[in-house]
């Protein structure tokens, strides 16, 4: 009973919070027109070379950053799952960043560290342009969501059972061996998790785009907002939100479907954890300073933008920005919007984790179920 | 500053917004519902309203006859439609004198930029929420009228108005307040600037230009008019060609483009002439400057006008002979740094001090709005 009621609620949510809006956007689209010319202009947007484009550059944006963030993922993965180390809880929770920072704090992140004027400019006295490119929308991606995949990938790498690599050494094979033919395939279906969730954020990516984007590029979800707010054009704007749930959602049941067909076999082996200062020396400094070069890749951006709270204007430390948010007139308005964007904040992000492990938990079923069946 | 909203979270309150009236307010008939919070429930403030107008609507017409002379028209409310940045200070002014001079509570509600207000004002046409829309820029007067928005009212004052702002003749879009749009440069960071179209394509400049796009932000419509205007219809797409490598990027709003632009990431950025006086009257320096190029800036005018439809038509005559008074027109430079449309009114000493566009360059709104489109459409094309 606690079951459907959940279910229920569930139900109940996505259909007033969801659907409704959705589904009144739609109707306001085609208003007046009857279903020949509903059709027909439909037709005509998924036609345009101009949906073409901004559907190959949705999905090209999200494989690349999806790519980069699972490789950058895997090494930070197989560190905690395998080595206990000062600071392990902490790199572990990194994962948490992705639903803690809005896309446009984000923004701000990039710019005072990557920025031509950014700290790592200022440091290698350079005035590289890193972010107002493709290239600057694939690294914010990175930094944002790559640690979508550091959980996925550990967990499943953690679990491996240790009996299969034993019974594998026992028969001869060699460790390159042993990788290739008995981790890999174990480790396969999180790996494509991990992507599938980095990939599925970075789809829908919105504010990150609307700044280092320009005119040259646009996301469906960054398209939706322009042809809503600025060209006024609804039907338009229906289509690419179709466009993008069918796009979405079929990308949700591929991967559930590569997870089902690749096997998992996993048995929780909770077993303490070696401390890392034990591994090999060449392994140790290896992992260690990858992981310390993680650390900052994340912090760095982070805590630049903090500390550039504290300059003010002409250069001088001190709390002269945080007295200008309370001057009076705009105290009123600011305190509010941080009030209002704190509670609205604390509930969408809630949402979003909870949608997020209903993904996971939605693979996960689905790995289940192809279990089942072996 | 004008007109430019920064992205944000309002987008979301758009939304809702876009939402709201339609799906919300329908249905239930409420007369009188509170909003709990008059900023999380747009749906809501506007059936407090509506539910507020109505009953009142029903109180005169059984009080009509009782009081045969009373006019109809001075109901006690008036509502108004801005962008994000309209200055708090003003806001005050003008709700403080509706409040002591005519008993009147006067609501401003602001709406992303002036694209968002545009587009607010055109989908409530058949029945506006607001009784005046004040901050659409000259970009958007032929569009604004093609819609047949708004209503003619000559305001009292008028005849004092500078003859370059009136670009609706018969008022149904009023100046307020007017200004050039140029590009400003830090003479930190650039020294020597360019100073004229043709230098401004020096291969030293790489990657210093911080524009806007015309698509979304209103001093990005004006410049691109300033091109057209400078290089011809068959001319301006070359000159953006020759001028895109020296594009760090192109900002959708103008605070993005500024803030980047005040962060130190290019020298360039498009903006006001007013601009470099905010920063010598707020933060005592003149390292950032006007960089007028052939002594060339784009007219920019914003205007405020009564809705077609209005409910409380009387006080919005009257906020828009307000506009037109010394008591509003000498509040403008320091506060939403534009320039007075009224003649004769001095400006503040910082305003005195920068360089000024000798040639205001302004193409006629029914050009703008007949030829637009396209012209939008072929710069897009080339920037893609």
């Amino acid at each position: 009973v606690r079951t459907r009621l959940l279910y229920a609620s569930v139900l109940v949510f996505f259909l007033l919070f969801f659907f409704v809006p959705i589904a009144s956007v739609y109707v306001e689209a085609f208003r007046g027109t009857g279903p020949a010319e509903a059709l027909a202009s439909v037709g005509r947007v998924l036609s345009s070379s101009r949906t073409a484009s901004i559907v190959a550059f949705t999905t090209g944006q999200a494989a690349v950053s999806a790519l980069i963030g699972v490789l950058v993922a895997l090494p930070i993965a197989y560190a905690v799952s395998h080595y206990d180390f000062p600071g392990r809880r902490f790199v572990y929770s990194l994962s948490l960043v992705p639903f803690v920072l809005p896309s446009i704090i984000v923004v701000v992140c990039m710019i005072s560290f990557y920025g031509k004027s950014g700290l790592l400019n200022a440091v290698l006295g350079t005035d590289y342009n890193l972010v107002y490119n493709f290239r600057g929308i694939v690294l914010a991606h990175v930094f944002y969501d790559f640690s979508l995949a550091i959980r996925v990938i550990a967990s499943a790498w953690r679990s491996i059972d240790k009996r299969y690599r034993e019974a594998a050494e026992s028969l001869g094979e060699h460790p390159t061996g042993l990788f290739f033919r008995v981790t890999v395939p174990l480790l396969a279906p999180a790996v494509i998790s991990g992507f599938v969730l980095i990939f599925i954020y970075t789809f829908l990516s919105f504010g990150i785009i609307l700044v280092f984007g320009g005119v040259k590029f646009a996301t469906l979800e960054v398209a939706i907002y322009q042809e809503v707010f600025i060209d006024l054009d609804l039907v338009s704007a229906a289509v690419y939100s179709l466009v993008q749930l069918v796009l979405s959602g079929a990308f949700i049941a591929l991967s559930t479907r590569l997870i089902n067909q690749s096997r998992v076999a996993r048995v929780g082996s909770e077993a303490d954890l070696p401390r890392l200062s034990s591994a090999r020396p060449a392994s140790r400094v290896a992992l260690g300073a990858y992981l310390v070069l993680a650390v900052v890749f994340v912090l760095g951006p982070i805590l630049t933008m903090v500390a550039r709270a504290f300059v003010e204007t002409g250069g001088s430390i001190g709390l002269e920005n945080f007295r200008q948010l309370l001057v009076p007139g705009a105290a009123d308005r600011n305190v509010e919007s941080i009030l209002r964007s704190s509670v609205a904040g604390v509930v969408w992000r809630s949402i979003g984790i909870a949608a997020a492990s209903g993904t996971l938990t939605f693979v996960a079923a689905g790995a289940q179920i192809g279990r089942a069946h072996v | 500053m004008p007109a430019e909203g920064v992205v944000s979270h309002s987008v979301h309150n758009n939304l809702v917004r876009l939402i709201a009236p339609k799906y919300l307010s329908g249905g239930i008939s409420m007369t009188f519902v509170y909003p709990a919070s008059s900023q999380t429930t747009i749906g809501g403030v506007r059936r407090w309203f509506a539910g507020t107008a109505l009953t009142l609507a029903l109180a005169l017409l059984v009080a009509a006859p009782l009081f045969a002379s009373g006019s109809a028209e001075s109901t006690d409310e008036l509502v108004i439609y801005s962008y994000d940045a309209f200055p708090q200070s003003l806001e005050t002014i003008i709700v403080e004198h509706f409040e002591q001079e005519y008993g009147v509570t006067a609501t401003l509600e602001r709406f992303q930029d002036t694209g968002g207000l545009y587009n607010q004002a055109w989908l409530e046409r058949s029945d506006p929420g607001a009784d005046v829309v004040i901050g659409l820029d000259n970009t958007y007067v032929g569009r604004a009228l093609e819609a047949n928005l708004f209503q003619a009212y000559r305001p009292e004052g008028a005849d004092r108005l500078r003859d370059d702002v009136v670009i609706d003749p018969e008022y149904r879009l009023t100046p307020f307040d007017w200004g050039h749009i140029v590009l400003n440069y830090d003479s930190e960071q650039l020294p020597d600037p360019p100073r004229t179209w043709e230098e401004l394509l020096d291969p030293r400049l790489r990657e210093s230009i911080i524009l806007m796009n015309p698509a979304t932000s209103s001093p990005g419509r004006n410049f691109l008019l300033l091109t057209i205007a400078v290089h011809g219809e068959d001319g301006y797409l070359d000159y953006w060609r020759e001028l895109e490598s020296n594009i760090l990027t192109v900002t959708s709003g103008w605070s993005e483009g500024y803030g980047l632009y005040t962060q130190g990431e290019a020298p360039i950025v498009l903006s006001y002439e007013s601009s470099p006086p905010y920063h010598i009257e707020y933060e005592d320096t003149d390292r950032y400057r006007n960089l007028v190029i052939d002594d060339q800036g784009y007219l920019q005018v914003e205007v405020a006008g009564i809705t077609n439809g209005a409910e409380n038509p009387g006080n919005a005559r009257r906020l828009i002979d307000f506009l037109m008074t010394d008591a509003f027109q000498r509040e403008l430079p320091l506060n939403q740094f534009m320039y007075p449309v009224v003649q004769d009114i001095g400006l503040p000493d910082s305003f005195e001090r920068v360089e000024k566009a000798a040639e205001s360059v302004f193409i006629p709104v029914d050009r703008v709005d007949a030829s637009f489109e396209h012209w939008l459409d072929d710069w897009r094309e080339v920037m893609q």
